[in-house]
């Protein structure tokens, strides 16, 4: 009886939190087209996701090149298909992995940044103020930083995945006494505008998502310092998951593109 | 900001001084909590009026519908002669200018300087620069009226807490505004440094001739400051007098106050 | 934490570099299908793709040219492929030149390749159409043939070698292969050995039967076939195969027959090995077998395992000489 009671409110939970992220999504897009446009905030913002996300990018994107080459070596030498490398590393990353990956990082990273930041904002009544001293709160926070993430995430993507495609690159250069042109001859060879262009879509999409799961988590936290945490650790599982979605419905939506 | 409207219900007086604030019979329900059940007040120019009540009473809740942070769910709000419930957003806002609010954690902006978190309130209303084509005199001049100009370039979390609060009064004060709303203002410091805020308070009120509502449970403000004290009980404005007449009172929720 | 010029700067940085690099990412990708580059187009007709894409790449004499742009099947026979081909090519390409499906590697994508045609040919326009060529080429065949051919001549190489050593050191493999599960692995090689040269044989009739065909059919392959140096060149190696073949065929009947023979041969290896000359004889006579097999293919593979028997005889060895220390012993 009580186990039952748990579900009716976890889904009742999940359906109310669907209509609310849809409301403030409602929200960000009716404000978005309202001025003033706070500039210099999303400015900052922008250097604040872009720059200060940057390196994390680059480190893992590295890695991820890296350990991506290595594993699939042995596979591929065993086929004897070593020079597919760079076709099935390059299309893997740019079309997948790239994406994805910097879109949790910086689903962690920056999603749990705006939860908190406004979380605490709110609890400590800066927001109220805001709105007191004349300044829509919501133009001046939730839009500038979803706006912000929006731009800033396809660009981190593109690092992102010129890294790994360089730690790969390294790995066949060392390893394999495949040179660097060979390399990003075949890469680009092997890849496409139908395998470019959806991938960098999604990213404005992951952008979008990582900024307004952030925003929405911050802006509508409960009081408390406990709350903030929570703010910030649930906007962190609800944008990896929204990322994973995105992707899916990228994907399903670029197939069927792909067959037309 | 007077709009000479004639008032239907002013006050029976010999020479009626202008309300500043008029609010009859607030209503206000969150959830199965009804906080606010008909709470009437009235506040003139230049005086200072103290609402007393036990936390979670809904002076919080009343003093956040005065600036429009919170709809009533009945009742009127009056502010300087408008009713709140007309208004658009840009006519609240231009009302807003008009009242300054101390916010009871001084809710400072952490990732600006003092002097931007001051100049914050200026963005929108660019009109109080006066012949000033800079923010610095102004906001120099509210800093020295705390006694904080040389604080001018730190960041909040560089100061006291007291500093953040006089910080915050500044920034109440930069728009001169006619009517000062106080939430807490002692709440969180220890009673000297209580007692060197209730004093700028005061000369603050001298100097401007601002109208201050001031919500507080510390008794000791409340004696200090109030030339007249509402008590808030069980949703209504349960006892009003000065504070001789309402320390003298036998009524035992009233008594509950005063009793050491 | 207000913005400064710096932050600025490096967010002016961030953006700009972030921007060309999508821009060159793109460049490079659409470079790749002549997206920035004017191209024309030319249009063959095939009987089959062989799984062809949109997209795929054209060449030119083994260069990159162009990209497939269009695959519409235009009755139940044939499908018009269109190619667009950078305007570069314009001038090299002649009306006579001639499109065939092909295939990048083992296991490459598919692609188009177009041949220059022979003697000269108006030069091509946009939107022109040349001849297209069918999948199963002669110069596929041809090639298959000769790789099959080189095989076989190997193949019958070793087996010489292998019979050769037989012969030498008969009387030890005799025994030898009384050891049952080598002799099975020697007859499955044997088995493998006739399935190949079946096939190549049946290749060969195909093959014959292909050309007699062509001489028939006035198809667009005639156009190959009335050049007779090339017939002649088609028929040889088809001689010359179905000779090798035949001689295999040979080979493995009459090997079956020695190890059949050897088998009901009598005597134990233990009878054998009682004198240690005989084994050291064994031994070279294995150490020969070994040098004439290595290059026999995968299936003797299983037989070299076996050589691993040796340490079986050294032991043996060891025993006989524990044995007849004990019996001086006893003495």
């Amino acid at each position: 009886m009580d186990y039952l009671e748990n579900i009716w409110v976890r889904i009742i939970t999940f359906l109310r939190e669907t209509g609310e992220l849809a409301e403030f999504s409602g929200r960000f897009f009716r404000e978005a087209f309202r001025p003033p446009f706070e500039f210099r905030e999303f400015l900052r913002q922008c250097y604040q996701m872009g720059n200060r996300s940057l390196m994390l990018v680059l480190i893992t994107g590295f890695i991820i090149g890296l350990v991506l080459t290595l594993q699939s070596r042995p596979t591929l030498i065993e086929f004897g298909a070593e020079s597919w490398m760079p076709n099935m590393v390059g299309i893997s990353i740019v079309r997948e992995i790239g994406p994805v990956i910097t879109a949790l990082i910086c689903a962690g990273r920056i999603a749990s940044g705006i939860g908190a930041e406004l979380g605490s904002m709110r609890v400590t009544e800066q927001i109220d103020a805001m709105e007191v001293s004349g300044t829509n709160p919501f133009n001046y926070l939730v839009v500038t930083r979803v706006m912000a993430t929006t731009l800033m995430l396809p660009l981190l993507v593109i690092f992102g995945d010129l890294i790994a495609l360089y730690g790969s690159a390294l790995v066949e250069y060392f390893k394999g006494a495949m040179s660097f042109r060979l390399y990003f001859n075949s890469v680009f060879d092997a890849l496409s505008f139908g395998d470019f262009i959806p991938a960098t879509v999604k990213s404005f999409f992951f952008g979008f998502v990582i900024g307004l799961v952030g925003c929405y988590k911050g802006y509508y936290c409960k009081k408390g310092t406990a709350g903030v945490g929570k703010a910030a650790n649930s906007a962190v599982v609800m944008a990896s998951l929204l990322v994973f979605f995105v992707d899916f419905m990228a994907v399903f939506i670029s197939d069927i593109f792909y067959e037309l | 900001m007077e709009t000479g409207r004639p008032h239907s219900q002013a006050p029976q007086r010999e020479t009626p001084p202008k309300a500043v604030i008029r609010i009859r019979d607030l209503h206000k329900r969150f959830g199965e909590n009804h906080v606010l059940r008909g709470f009437d007040l009235t506040l003139y120019e230049k005086e200072n009026l103290v609402v007393m009540g036990k936390s979670g009473s809904g002076k919080s809740v009343m003093i956040k519908c005065l600036v429009g942070l919170m709809e009533p769910d009945e009742g009127m709000v009056e502010v300087l002669g408008q009713d709140l419930a007309t208004l658009d957003r840009q006519e609240l806002d231009r009302l807003r200018s008009d009242i300054g609010f101390l916010f009871q954690g001084s809710a400072l902006y952490d990732s600006m300087t003092v002097r931007e978190n001051l100049e914050f309130p200026l963005r929108r209303h660019r009109e109080k620069l006066g012949h000033f084509t800079d923010t610095l005199p102004l906001v120099t001049e509210a800093l020295e009226s705390v006694g904080l100009a040389h604080a001018i370039d730190l960041m909040p979390e560089e100061l006291s807490g007291g500093m953040k609060r006089r910080v915050a009064l500044a920034r109440a004060l930069i728009l001169k505004p006619k009517l000062i709303l106080y939430d807490e203002p002692t709440s969180g410091l220890d009673p000297i440094t209580s007692k060197e805020i209730i004093g700028l308070m005061r000369s603050i009120q001298g100097k401007y001739g601002t109208a201050s509502l001031i919500i507080t449970h510390d008794v000791d403000c409340a004696r200090v400051i109030a030339e007249r004290i509402l008590l808030l009980v069980d949703g209504i404005n349960y006892a009003e007098g000065s504070y001789g007449e309402l320390s003298q009172s036998t009524d035992p929720k009233v008594e509950a106050f005063f009793k050491k | 934490m207000a913005t400064t010029t710096s932050q600025y700067v490096r967010l002016g940085f961030f953006v700009i570099a972030g921007s060309l690099l999508l821009l060159a990412m793109a460049y490079l990708i659409g470079n790749d299908q002549n997206i920035f580059r004017p191209t024309f187009r030319i249009t063959s007709v095939f009987k089959n793709v062989n799984g062809l894409q949109e997209g795929n790449n054209v060449r030119y004499s083994g260069i990159n040219v162009g990209t497939v742009e269009a695959i519409v099947m235009e009755n139940d026979t044939s499908i018009r492929v269109t190619m667009a081909i950078g305007e570069d090519m314009l001038r090299h390409i002649k009306g006579n030149a001639i499109a065939m499906v092909g295939s990048d590697g083992l296991v490459g994508s598919m692609l188009i390749n177009i041949l220059p045609g022979e003697g000269p040919g108006q030069p091509i326009r946009d939107g022109d159409e040349i001849s297209s060529f069918s999948r199963i080429t002669t110069q596929d065949m041809l090639t298959t043939l000769n790789v099959t051919n080189e095989n076989a001549a190997l193949l019958t190489e070793d087996l010489l070698e292998v019979t050769r050593a037989l012969r030498k050191g008969s009387g030890v493999l005799g025994k030898l292969l009384n050891d049952s599960l080598l002799a099975g692995d020697l007859k499955e090689s044997f088995h493998n050995l006739k399935i190949s040269t079946d096939q190549s044989r049946q290749a060969v009739t195909r093959l014959n039967h292909m050309i007699g065909q062509w001489r028939l059919e006035e198809s667009a392959l005639t156009l190959l076939m009335d050049d007779p140096a090339f017939a002649d060149q088609l028929r040889g190696v088809a001689a010359r195969l179905d000779s090798s073949g035949r001689e295999i065929n040979d080979l493995t009947q009459r090997l079956n027959g020695l190890v059949g023979g050897l088998q009901d041969g009598e005597g134990t290896l233990g009878l054998l090995l009682r004198d240690t000359a005989m084994a050291a004889e064994i031994r070279h006579g294995l150490k020969h077998l070994d040098s004439g097999l290595v290059k026999f293919d995968q299936n003797m593979e299983a037989l070299q395992h076996n050589f691993l028997t040796r340490g079986y005889f050294r032991k043996l060895e060891r025993e006989r000489e524990r044995e007849r220390r004990a019996e001086e012993k006893n003495r």
